[in-house]
């Protein structure tokens, strides 16, 4: 709410789970529309926070799922939430076991493909 | 097989448990009103005057619910406490203050009330109070 953010179009979600090695996740979503973009047709970009375990990311560290290459920014797009919208969402990983692709820690490698929404 | 434009869209099967799924699995879930108005207003931009009534829908108490609430009360009431037989236009005229108090008003008429879910309370009630629940 402090980045402007409408409380009443705000949605959690969470999913928790096991990867085939039984290392236990939990993944964590929140969304919201900015107060601007629900009463004009306002230019607010997208804020977008990312982060694993508790750590915000400086980047997107989610940049690519499996073999495909797709990545969140691609998710984000086909459901209409691109740079460009008025919306704020939030993205977080919980994992005993986080691969890291650089020392930097500013991409995780999740190594499943991952079906995207359609299109239409 | 192929997509048939006179049916609904067949349902696409559920994802493969994965940390990549579930991410995208979330993201559509939590988007799912945005995506549904976006796209609306892809197709027809006058849409966009309702964009904010479409996501800040609260969920409100429908009558059928409210009814449920207040029958139990409302036959009560109009049977003396189960001592006389109560007509269904005698719990309406005890029920109809209160489901309008909680429905924010919303006219109730004794037509819905008669024929709809009203009346199958009425008798879930009737056979509730039949027992001694």
């Amino acid at each position: 709410m402090e980045a402007g953010g409408n409380a009443e179009t705000f949605k959690y979600q969470q999913r928790k789970g096991m990867t085939d090695d039984g290392i236990p996740y939990i993944v964590e979503f929140a969304f919201g529309l900015h107060q601007l973009g629900l009463t004009q047709e306002a230019k607010v970009a997208r804020k977008f926070i990312t982060g694993a375990n508790w750590s915000a990311g400086i980047n997107n560290p989610f940049r690519a799922f499996g073999s495909t290459g797709e990545g969140l920014e691609n998710t984000l797009a086909k459901v209409r939430a691109n740079a460009g919208q008025p919306v704020i969402c939030a993205l977080h990983l919980a994992s005993a076991y986080v691969q890291y692709a650089d020392r930097g820690k500013s991409s995780i490698i999740l190594t499943n493909d991952a079906v995207q929404p359609d299109d239409d | 097989m192929r997509f048939n434009p006179m049916t609904t869209r067949p349902k696409p099967p559920a994802r493969p448990r994965n940390i990549a799924n579930d991410i995208v699995d979330l993201v559509e879930a939590a988007t799912s009103n945005w995506t549904r108005q976006k796209k609306s207003e892809e197709r027809h931009p006058g849409m966009v005057r309702y964009r904010y009534s479409r996501m800040t829908k609260q969920p409100r108490t429908t009558q059928k619910d409210a009814a449920w609430q207040v029958m139990g009360q409302a036959y009560m009431a109009a049977s003396n406490n189960d001592t006389l037989p109560a007509m269904a236009r005698q719990i309406f005229y005890q029920a109809r203050p209160k489901i309008m108090q909680l429905t924010d008003d919303k006219e109730l008429k004794y037509g819905y009330f008669i024929s709809g879910s009203a009346s199958r309370l009425h008798r879930r009630t009737s056979r509730e109070l039949e027992c001694g629940l």
